[in-house]
């Protein structure tokens, strides 16, 4: 198996109030593309309950960096009570949604994702040593680099949410329990 | 006899893509819309299987498997498989614009499933006709199937994916990647 790091783990990001789900979709997915990530939709789950849509999705986008190494982001976004509403906003009615959304995000640095290094245990001796001594700047840069780009993404969904301050939303504390359906 | 599914290279990383959806739909409108896509995109298309399980109380139960399938060249061919599962399937008389329509709704899972598939005309069936295969798709063709051929099937199956998440409604429809491949 090649091997993942945790760079950064379940780094939690709420909201609740007015906001645009297939905005909020488009412009993730966007930033991913704008990046150089591959697309992965590991799941997609909508059911319509009677307090509203609940959405759970599931994106894993990688990228590969190098032959060696490649960045995987994963966030799992649940949206509960989703509800589409009208809002006057300048004049102008536009339509919007409202509810709950809870946020993950996980980033992973994968290494001899080829599983070219780990056939025989020589091998996976001598690929443990570079990555402890000889590729240790590298896989380091790397590291930063992707802290960078999962925290870039992170600020932006914060600002898109933002923009619907106008709203009674509020941001809440991290949730610690994920809601159900 | 050799085994041909070996032969077979999953264009999805872990193997499916999943996607749930529960509410209101036209159940024939998405059968259109699924053999549309296929022929659409020039592949054959294959049922090998639909059953219908006598309804519930809670409605009936249909399980439906497509597998398309189109030549890429004498030596390489796509696969795309589509199981879905729909339960608690009831019909439902919805009024849109006046009109009164009848709709379906259920909850249904959605499995996606890619794979590369070579040397399908079977030309390669003496041990010493598989060394040279096996030497072909590692050296000679290893390019070609992961920046090709993969890619473009991975692609290609996220446009059926979308095609379904739009004809459902549902709010993550966007894709953003749909100019890729």
């Amino acid at each position: 198996m090649a091997e993942r790091q945790i760079i950064i783990d379940h780094m939690r990001l709420a909201y609740e109030g007015l906001f645009d789900v297939t905005q909020l979709y488009t412009m993730v997915q966007e930033w991913f593309r704008e990046k150089g990530y591959d697309k992965k939709e590991r799941k997609n789950i909508e059911t319509i309950t009677p307090s509203g849509k609940f959405i759970e999705l599931e994106l894993e986008p990688w990228k590969k960096i190098t032959d060696y190494a490649k960045f995987v982001i994963k966030i799992r976004m649940i949206m509960t009570d989703i509800k589409e509403v009208e809002v006057e906003r300048e004049g102008v009615k536009t339509k919007l949604n409202q509810g709950k959304i809870q946020m993950v995000f996980d980033a992973f640095l994968e290494t001899d994702y080829e599983h070219r290094w780990e056939q025989k245990p020589t091998f996976f001796f001598i690929r443990t040593l570079f990555d402890k001594f000889v590729f240790k700047p590298y896989v380091e840069r790397f590291k930063a680099r992707l802290i960078a780009e999962t925290n870039q993404l992170y600020n932006n969904i914060k600002g898109f949410l933002n923009l619907y301050r106008y709203s009674t939303e509020a941001w809440t504390a991290p949730g610690t329990v994920w809601p159900s359906p | 006899m050799v085994e041909r599914k070996k032969f077979r290279e999953p264009a999805i990383p872990d193997d499916h893509l999943i996607l749930k959806y529960s509410g209101i739909f036209d159940l024939k409108g998405l059968y259109g819309t699924i053999t549309e896509w296929f022929i659409d995109y020039g592949f054959y298309l294959e049922e090998p299987s639909w059953k219908h399980k006598v309804p519930s109380p809670s409605g009936a139960e249909q399980e439906i498997e497509f597998t398309g399938w189109k030549k890429i060249n004498e030596y390489v061919i796509y696969w795309v498989e589509l199981y879905i599962h729909i339960y608690d399937l009831v019909d439902v008389d919805v009024v849109k614009e006046g009109v009164k329509k009848k709709l379906n709704r259920a909850n249904m899972a959605l499995e996606f499933r890619a794979y590369v598939e070579t040397d399908y005309s079977k030309r390669f069936e003496t041990k010493f006709e598989l060394f040279i295969k096996d030497f072909m798709d590692r050296y000679l063709f290893k390019k070609d199937m992961d920046v090709i051929w993969s890619d473009q099937l991975y692609y290609i199956t996220y446009k059926l994916h979308t095609r379904i998440k739009e004809f459902l409604g549902m709010e993550t429809s966007p894709d953003p990647f749909k100019e890729v491949w």
